[in-house]
């Protein structure tokens, strides 16, 4: 890069980040709207793979609330990280590089409480849907303490 | 000494890795007080 | 511009160094080979300081980071903490993950496995490794600063859960060996010594490091901001005659 990146960068990015959310209640809508739309995914995918597969379902609850609970651990952190990154050239590179080992956990846990919900033991299933749980509750209350600053006027 | 290459493997290999960090940032620090005394 | 005084700093440096031979002399030599694992112990005097050391550093880097976050304690001097200590725990955790693997090869056959601890352990590596990558995006200090500490601080969730992965999962690594649940050591004699005399060792190596990057640290964001007016100042003004021999790297490059 020839320009001087330092520079064009101090100027670029506030006035990105000024236009790229307003506020921490948009935050809040999208965050909701990914979740949304993920669910509209899930529930397509469990669809197909009960008519694919022919499933023996062991428990419908677990596979319930886990799947809201990783939903929303995803949608938390990927608008986070989004934000995060949000006006940054490098965001495309960056943004999987940073969200993954965040979002590994949760989808790991999700494999395992599908798995036990499946064709498993429905009670193996229960301690992933508290561990999804927790990611959920913990990366949503990280979101909504980390808006505020990360929208302030600097 | 039982699985010798494996222990002092790792104990070479630890002491290169610091050792060639510290280095590395010896050098990074003295080439940013050089530019730091140029000013 | 740094943390500590420059004789303190030089001083704690041969420390550290001495208590690294030291601590060679006694992993090596006067210790005694486990009962089960034999030689391979040798290993764990690095291997569990190193992590140890990694938490620590990360440790730093959230608490810097939420006391850059939060407006009442907010200065720079966190930001460039959180920044330099973060570095130091990517080593670190870099170091005790192929520590472990070349421990694992003879005591459990294999260089790798996807048990909790180890797949938590590097989660943990590649979470930092984002946040260092995030810190090189040029931008704004503050902007930049803001936006780390908040990575920093998610990261930082994955360390209780590396520590507590070996209880809450049937893991192949093995229970804490120290900081177990009742807090009764399964450790005793030289082979304890040793094994806190590594902790002792490198956290002096660390705090070390941290100083020296710390400093270098707040070096090339004070070069940034003169580079910054400068840059400034010419578009203002108009570039100068004659202007000096090609300034180097200019932010790139670090």
């Amino acid at each position: 890069m020839i320009e001087r990146p330092v520079e064009s960068a101090h100027v670029a990015a506030p006035q990105a980040l000024e236009t790229a959310l307003e506020s921490r209640s948009e935050t809040r809508r999208l965050a909701a709207a990914v979740a949304v739309e993920l669910l509209a995914l899930e529930a397509l995918l469990a669809a197909g793979v009960v008519v694919l597969f022919n499933v023996a379902l062991a428990g419908l609850a677990p596979l319930l609330l886990g799947t809201l609970a990783a939903t929303v651990g995803l949608a938390a952190t990927g608008t986070l990280y989004g934000v995060l990154a949000a006006g940054l050239r490098v965001r495309e590179t960056l943004l999987p590089v940073l969200l993954l080992p965040v979002v590994a956990p949760v989808l790991l846990g999700a494999t395992r409480a599908w798995e036990a919900s499946i064709n498993g033991v429905s009670g193996d299933a229960w301690p992933w849907v508290a561990l999804l749980a927790i990611f959920a509750v913990l990366f949503t209350g990280i979101g909504m303490l980390a808006f505020g600053p990360l929208l302030e006027e600097s | 000494m039982r699985f010798a290459g494996y222990v002092i493997g790792g104990w070479a290999l630890t002491g290169a890795v610091l050792l060639a960090y510290s280095l590395r940032l010896w050098q990074r620090l003295r080439r940013a007080e050089r530019l730091d005394r140029d000013v | 511009m740094t943390l500590l005084h420059p004789r303190l700093a030089r001083a704690l440096g041969w420390t550290s160094l001495a208590a690294l031979v030291v601590l060679a002399m006694f992993g090596l030599w006067g210790a005694p080979p486990d009962r089960v694992q034999s030689d391979a112990q040798r290993l764990m005097y690095l291997h569990v300081p190193s992590a140890w050391i990694a938490y620590l550093a990360f440790g730093v880097t959230a608490l810097s980071s939420a006391l850059y976050l939060w407006r009442r304690t907010r200065s720079p001097v966190w930001d460039r903490l959180a920044g330099a200590s973060a570095e130091l725990g990517v080593l670190f955790t870099a170091l005790t993950l192929v520590l472990g693997s070349l421990w694992g090869r003879p005591v459990w056959g294999v260089w790798w496995a996807w048990d909790a601890r180890l797949v938590t352990t590097a989660v943990l590596f590649f979470l930092y490794v984002g946040y260092l990558a995030l810190r090189r995006v040029p931008s704004a200090v503050e902007t930049r600063a803001k936006r780390s500490a908040i990575a920093a601080l998610i990261a930082f969730v994955d360390v209780p859960i590396v520590h507590f992965s070996v209880n809450w999962w049937r893991t192949l690594h093995q229970q804490a060996t120290v900081f177990t649940p009742s807090l009764n050591a399964h450790i005793h004699g030289v082979m304890a010594f040793t094994l806190w005399w590594g902790v002792l060792a490198f956290t002096l190596l660390y705090v070390y490091l941290l100083d020296k990057r710390y400093r270098l640290e707040a070096l090339e964001e004070d070069r940034d901001a003169r580079e910054l007016a400068q840059a400034i100042d010419e578009r203002v003004h108009g570039a100068g005659v004659a202007a000096p021999a090609e300034r180097a790297g200019v932010g790139a490059g670090r």
